[in-house]
């Protein structure tokens, strides 16, 4: 084989790859939406809004319990994780010694890594059981799988922020001291603005994990299919759903779990498109 | 109840906000100065006196009203029935009265339980309205305190900064604190596994079969902790996904970087990095219900006997969700090489494959091989995928069609069911999941080692 054409193979081989990657997700995407297809057809989107409940056995398939479930649960995470991430990220960047500093990123780096099903054994078994005794029995809650979430998550909201606060030019923080602001003040007006593409790329990012996480929240949210009124409420999530039904459901209950599958890969997928521009304009000079 | 409280706490502050920034305003206006600080500093300092005092009473409040009630419950019991009473039995029966209280009554109680239960109703009704409105008078004792404090001299900033300072430590505090928490209780749990089964026979047995061994006592007898078949499964997996992620990463990294025009890329890196978003518990029923039955069809065509819930179905799906890892982090470090070994190489007449496969790649391969170990810690994590599609027996084999278990599987499986976590098989998922925390702790380790050693070569 002549050099030439061994490379217009090695071009090829690559090409293939790439475009072998790229037809997974269009495959993925095309199996979820032809399965979920019949359970629009048979009986319209309006049917998952409007059914009061989610008695697939019976032919009601409301969502509508679900779909605040999930919600619930990831806008807890974020609303805890958010402040507790960008607070770290400050400190990491702003107020910790240099020894602390490597220290610190590196540990939240690490903590990034950590498997979900771990934060979920520790909810179901430290967290829910202290729920129950101080608050409300049985501990298994939106709040219980707001908070392991929130602690998932929060690495990601950490390491993004920082990432964000770290590439403002020094001098912009050096400008805002020597006209007198105080640390907190040139955070709030000079640094966090500067950054704040950065950390919504973050904020989208948590909140993709956030919604799309399944066995940590499975663990612990306590899996009733009803309307949550309070926080201490047990409630089931869209993916926890997926996961407990999809083993035995046949006909239209079926494509009901695909049609909210689907919901779920939607809304993800938008949140890192929405991450992914916000990031590339923020690169942008 | 506790819905309410916050939500009259973030009233009460806003108004202590309100308050603040109004009587500041008043000062500077009838002293005909000018303030030391802006009167939104004014206003964050009323607040501030506002919420923080009372969320730390209604934290403490909520972590010892529990014991108060019991103890009080428990006194109010006629004495003849509490005395002799060992520590256990008190528990149990302050768990029975708890549970009659709540209204579930399986056997009919004794008339002193109804009563205790009653009184224990009442109690934490009281506590709770007395909590309600001790927090409240905190808070407005707090607005009062603060707004008195405030003058047209007043440094306001300065404190507003000093505070917020001190949350932003609070907030690295908890971050860390919580993830240590979590490491312990692991630690302490797994202790007590291996308290009742040997670490030798954890990590060199090769028989899993946590089911049968119901009494502590059966346990050396069978032997059913041998955890050896279920990391071969886990690493079975973990390889055939690495061996579908790697080529695909790889060859889209090289591809994208060094051949495709600028509107290729932008069209499908993105799409790359969707792949990592779609939720996993959609990949995991791609498995089941597409991949698995179209493996086992293929399998039987050849003659092949595929298992239902083969290895190779769930490990495939995840090198799927995994291939963007990879892409974009050698991505990284193809990017990194410095332009002038690429010109050098060409100037040497090397063609393009030429160039790729014995300058870049052997100049980016720390970057690659880091980026390959993080894909590995996530493979091994992955929970969903393998729940769904791979099998619940731990079986020691290496045969890629077969079924085997994960230890995430294990994980899952060995808590469904139990609500009491101190037998051998709830705290064997305590042993598998200190396990995984390490092995990807570890590879996280060495992988930003070598990525961080790779980016200062050529910074």
């Amino acid at each position: 084989m002549s050099r030439r054409a061994a490379d217009r193979l090695f071009r090829f081989s690559l090409r293939s790859a790439t475009l072998a990657a790229a037809l997974a997700l269009v495959f993925v995407t095309f199996f979820v939406g032809y399965e979920a297809l019949p359970a629009l057809q048979a009986a319209g989107a309006g049917a998952f809004l409007t059914d009061p409940s989610w008695h697939p056995a019976s032919g009601t398939f409301g969502l509508m319990p679900m779909v605040l479930g999930s919600l619930a649960v990831s806008l807890l995470a974020l609303v805890l994780a958010a402040p507790l991430g960008l607070g770290a990220a400050l400190f990491e960047n702003f107020y910790a010694p240099p020894v602390l500093r490597g220290l610190f990123q590196r540990a939240v780096e690490l903590l990034a890594g950590i498997p979900s099903v771990v934060y979920g054994l520790w909810g179901l078994v430290v967290l829910v059981p202290l729920i129950a005794k101080h608050l409300a029995a049985p501990g298994t809650s939106i709040l219980a799988a707001g908070l392991v979430l929130a602690i998932m998550i929060l690495p990601t909201m950490a390491l993004f922020s920082s990432a964000a606060l770290g590439a403002i030019p020094a001098e912009q923080y050096r400008a805002a001291s020597a006209l007198g602001l105080s640390k907190w003040t040139a955070l709030r007006t000079v640094l966090l603005p500067a950054a704040g593409r950065g950390i919504m790329t973050g904020l989208f990012l948590s909140f993709a994990r956030a919604l799309g996480e399944t066995m940590a929240v499975l663990m612990v949210a306590g899996n009733v299919p009803q309307l949550p009124s309070s926080l201490l409420d047990p409630v089931r999530t869209l993916t926890a759903n997926i996961a407990l039904e999809m083993a035995y459901a046949t006909g239209a209950h079926r494509h009901a779990l695909f049609f909210s599958g689907f919901l779920v890969m939607a809304v993800t997928l938008l949140l890192v498109t929405l991450a992914g521009r916000s990031e590339k304009k923020e690169a942008r000079p | 109840m506790l819905t309410t409280l916050f939500i009259c706490l973030v009233a009460v502050a806003a108004a202590g906000y309100f308050f603040g920034q109004r009587k500041a305003r008043g000062l500077a206006a009838s002293q005909n100065t000018r303030l030391h600080s802006l009167p939104g500093y004014h206003g964050a300092y009323v607040a501030f006196w506002v919420g923080l005092p009372s969320l730390v009473l209604v934290l403490f409040w909520l972590l010892f009203q529990d014991a108060v009630v019991e103890g009080l419950v428990i006194s109010a019991i006629p004495a003849e029935i509490t005395q002799g009473m060992s520590g256990n039995r008190i528990d149990l029966l302050i768990s029975e009265i708890k549970s009659v209280a709540a209204g579930r009554i399986f056997v009919e109680p004794q008339p002193y339980v109804l009563e205790a239960a009653a009184h224990y109703n009442i109690l934490n009704n009281t506590a709770e309205k007395a909590m309600l409105v001790v927090v409240l008078a905190l808070a407005i004792l707090g607005l009062g305190y603060a707004r008195r404090n405030l003058s047209v001299d007043f440094r306001a900033r300065q404190k507003v900064g000093l505070t917020m300072d001190g949350l932003m430590i609070l907030c690295s505090v908890i971050a860390i604190v919580t993830t240590l928490g979590i490491i312990a209780s692991l630690l302490f749990e797994a202790i007590r596994f291996f308290e009742k089964v040997p670490v030798g026979e954890f990590f060199f047995g090769l028989s899993w079969e946590p089911q049968i061994a119901i009494r502590a006592d059966q346990v050396a007898g069978t032997g059913a902790f041998g955890a050896v078949p279920v990391f071969t499964g886990t690493l079975l997996i973990a390889a055939i996904a690495m061996a579908v992620a790697i080529p695909i990463g790889l060859f889209s990294a090289i591809y994208l970087t060094e051949y495709a025009g600028d509107r290729f890329r932008s069209v499908i890196k993105p799409v790359l990095e969707m792949l990592a978003g779609v939720p996993t518990v959609v990949y995991g029923f791609f498995a089941v219900l597409t991949v698995a039955p179209a493996l086992r069809q293929a399998g039987a065509a050849v003659g092949l006997d595929v298992a239902p819930n083969s290895a190779l179905a769930a490990g495939a799906v995840m090198g799927i969700m995994i291939i963007p890892f990879i892409s974009s982090l050698s991505d990284d470090a193809i990017t990194a090489v410095p332009r002038a070994m690429r010109d050098g190489s060409y100037a040497m007449g090397a063609t393009k494959a030429e160039t790729i496969m014995r300058v870049l790649l052997p100049a980016a391969l720390p970057g690659i091989v880091g980026g390959i170990l993080l894909a590995v810690s996530r493979a091994i994590g992955e929970t969903m995928i393998v729940v769904m599609a791979a099998g619940l027996i731990a079986k020691l084999t290496a045969n890629p069609l077969d079924a085997v278990t994960t230890v995430t599987v294990q994980i899952v499986t060995l808590l469904i069911g139990d609500t009491e976590f101190d037998n051998p098989k709830t705290l064997a998922a305590f042993a598998l999941g200190l396990v995984l925390f390490i092995a990807t702790l570890l590879l996280n380790i060495v992988a930003l080692r070598v990525v961080q050693k790779y980016r200062e070569r050529y910074e």
